[in-house]
């Protein structure tokens, strides 16, 4: 199969940028297309989480651009700058952060109400949306009476319900006990296949690379080291 | 403990006192008759009371002895506008106007005992907005040009920066407000207290009470 | 459970705190106490009835709550921006809308007579042009009730929301919330208690508010005489009258207080279940 030609097709998002840190720059310098699931993977300290934040615009670059579907989100040298709000993306975090004083149903319904949508338009979308997840009971419970599971399929309800081109994942699976965890990487990798859009997906986890991914990019110290497809054979690592 | 109308005059009176007798240290406490009246009564360590009006005096004497108490000086009523008078305040008629804004003390401070005589006697209706704790409170009023007037001693208008001048009253209709003094006999340094008392009363006293706008007893 | 048994239930502190606590508990009991011995309960009756301690106790209510609200609406912006923009001289504009609560009250009072008074620095202006004044009005009571009552919310909510954790706004961002939208839905409630907490206290606080009052918007029954100037007052010629009035006063507190759901004051961002 041919290369995907990235850099040129319009419905893409191109990275090419910096971010300073204390301890590190971040150089990203790629593009991803519709379809794919991206693994970062890299050692702690690498930059992966930063990397989300700058695309997801909660942090801004210092240098070069952050461009999808043809549009600048972030350009250091000129003033653009997307908010996070405005961008198209929405994020999976590490701990989930739900909001702990609404329920499961009012968590995945707030990002449409906070885009305009009406309350029981976005409450019946995010409905729908927790029970082709099978977790429709979950929706009158509070975060705090979920399981580690149910929480990380409510949290990706959540950023799937304003159906972003780019969906970023920060190691969703991390706080998950290892018992659980071949049947939510299932569940998980079944939901983005059908996703069909962008996906970024952070992890340490290599059977999450295997099962879910079908390109992987490892990051260390600020710097991409390798780039390549996830075939049935594997893939090398450097 | 001395009424705060005093307050100018007997701190002038407390450093000659101390120079002329340096092993006595006098202690100042200022405050509203009524109040230190009431402080006295339930308590409070005073050697000397001196009051602006005579009933403080009476109210002591149920629970306790002093000396007979002797008027140390007088004084007199007055009205106190803005400087320039703007609002043509002249004589106390004019406080009933619609227009202007009287400041007067709550019930039970003297000075306000004294203005009700006085607006009574001259059949005035005063267009009291406020009743202030003391009279300072009534001064800080007038002179910050929120009340238009007051009627406050003859003695505070002496010393008051430039925001603020009287308007006589006519000594026909005037108060005259008798300060009485006197030691306390539960004091522990009762000579010293009377000693106190009498220059007060002697002429160098008189003297700097009088400077301080307060008349002749 | 045996009675050992359900002692472990709580952190068990060492003897010489609770100790030191319960000294503390008898200390601010005493004064209620000598007060409770003191008033002349047959004048209860009278005391309430009479109109003026009705018109005190109204004022006293509808002025300190306004400016429990007032200190709301203009304190929690103040808190938000104090706490999350590090602007130069930061540290100086916090201070100076804090200072009213280190002065004493009187100080306060002058200050805003020679600013916002009929012929004040500002005051003249409203004077001359709307025919508007605070002083000797009901509206001149709230103004300097928030004058000495609003750093106290500013303070509770500044410091409850530098210790918020910032992550919980940034997700809100990301699903589409502008600013305004996730600090009221996702922020606020997460401070829920220090806001109850710093709305209370500023209630409190303008409730007992005397010293700025009186000298900003003066004492007339009916529109400046709030309860605490009436109580203060009524010391110098009917003492009996005055501690009727404290002890009505302490009461109206402490329901409030009282009223404060233990829940209420607990966090919200779910870590204790």
């Amino acid at each position: 199969m041919a290369e995907p030609d990235r850099r040129s097709s319009t419905m893409s998002l191109n990275l090419e940028f910096d971010v300073r840190r204390s301890s590190f720059t971040l150089h990203a310098k790629f593009d991803c297309v519709p379809g794919e699931t991206v693994a970062i993977i890299g050692p702690n300290g690498a930059g992966k989480t930063t990397l989300l934040k700058a695309i997801a615009g909660l942090v801004p670059v210092d240098d070069g651009s952050i461009r999808l579907d043809g549009v600048t989100l972030d350009r250091a040298s000129s003033d653009d700058f997307v908010e996070p709000d405005r961008r198209p993306i929405g994020m999976v975090f590490q701990d989930y952060l739900l909001f702990a004083h609404m329920t499961a149903l009012e968590n995945v319904a707030f990002g449409l109400r906070a885009r305009g949508e009406k309350v029981a338009e976005a409450r019946r979308r995010a409905k729908a949306l927790l029970e082709s997840m099978n977790i429709a009971d979950c929706a009158p419970l509070r975060p705090g009476s979920l399981s580690g599971g149910q929480q990380q399929r409510v949290a990706l309800a959540r950023a799937l319900a304003i159906e972003p081109r780019v969906l970023l994942l920060d190691e969703p699976l991390a706080a998950i006990d290892p018992a659980s965890r071949h049947e939510l990487r299932a569940n998980l990798s079944a939901q983005l296949r059908s996703f069909g859009r962008i996906v970024l997906l952070v992890t340490h986890d290599m059977d999450d690379v295997r099962a879910i991914a079908d390109r992987v990019i490892v990051l260390d110290s600020g710097r991409v080291v390798w780039d390549g497809p996830v075939t049935d054979d594997g893939w090398l690592p450097r | 403990m001395a009424a705060s109308s005093l307050t100018d005059a007997f701190e002038r009176i407390e450093a000659d006192f101390e120079s002329e007798n340096p092993d006595i240290d006098v202690v100042m406490v200022f405050g509203a008759s009524s109040t230190l009246a009431k402080q006295i009564v339930d308590g409070a360590k005073a050697d000397i009371f001196a009051s602006a009006d005579i009933t403080q005096f009476d109210e002591l004497s149920t629970s306790v002895t002093g000396d007979e108490p002797t008027i140390f000086a007088t004084n007199r009523l007055t009205i106190l506008v803005k400087s320039g008078n703007p609002k043509a305040i002249n004589g106390l008629d004019d406080l009933a106007r619609d227009d202007v804004l009287v400041a007067t003390a709550e019930e039970g401070v003297p000075i306000r005992t004294y203005t009700d005589r006085l607006l009574t006697a001259a059949g005035v209706t005063a267009n009291f907005v406020t009743f202030e704790a003391n009279v300072a409170g009534i001064v800080t009023k007038v002179s910050s040009g929120a009340a238009d007037a007051g009627i406050v001693y003859e003695s505070d208008v002496v010393g008051t920066e430039s925001s603020v001048q009287a308007v006589a009253i006519p000594a026909d209709v005037n108060i005259t407000a008798r300060y009485p003094i006197a030691a306390l006999t539960n004091s522990t340094h009762l000579t010293d207290a009377r000693r106190f008392v009498d220059y007060v009363t002697s002429t160098s006293g008189r003297a700097t009470l009088i400077d301080f706008g307060f008349g002749e007893p | 459970m045996t009675d050992a048994r359900s002692h472990r239930r709580h952190e068990r502190l060492p003897r010489t705190a609770v100790l030191l606590a319960a000294f503390t508990v008898v200390f601010f009991c005493l004064p209620f106490i000598g007060l409770l011995w003191r008033t002349p309960w047959t004048r209860l009756l009278d005391v309430f009835g009479d109109s003026t301690t009705r018109d005190a106790l109204w004022l006293s209510m509808r002025t300190s709550i306004t400016a429990a609200i007032v200190s709301v609406f203009l304190g929690v912006p103040l808190a938000w921006t104090l706490a999350s923009i590090p602007f130069r001289g930061r540290n100086i504009v916090r201070s100076l809308c804090l200072i009213s609560m280190v002065l004493p009250p009187v100080v306060g009072g002058i200050s805003l007579l020679f600013s916002l008074g009929r012929s004040g620095l500002f005051g003249r202006y409203l004077d001359d042009w709307f025919g508007f004044r605070f002083t000797f009005s009901s509206w001149g009571v709230v103004v300097a009730q928030v004058f000495v009552a609003l750093p106290f919310l500013v303070l509770t909510v500044e410091g409850a929301l530098r210790q918020a954790d910032p992550r919980f706004s940034e997700a809100a961002r990301s699903l589409g919330a502008n600013s305004w939208y996730a600090f009221r839905r996702v922020t606020l409630p997460s401070i829920r208690s220090a806001l109850i907490a710093g709305t209370v206290l500023a209630w409190a606080r303008a409730f007992g508010e005397f010293g700025a009052t009186i000298t900003f918007a003066g004492n007339y029954p009916g529109t400046t005489r709030t309860l605490s100037i009436a109580t203060y007052l009524s010391l110098e010629s009917d003492p009996g009258r005055a501690m009727v009035l404290s002890i009505m006063m302490i009461v109206i507190s402490f329901v409030v207080l009282v009223s404060l759901r233990d829940r209420w004051l607990s966090p919200t961002d779910g870590a204790r279940r």
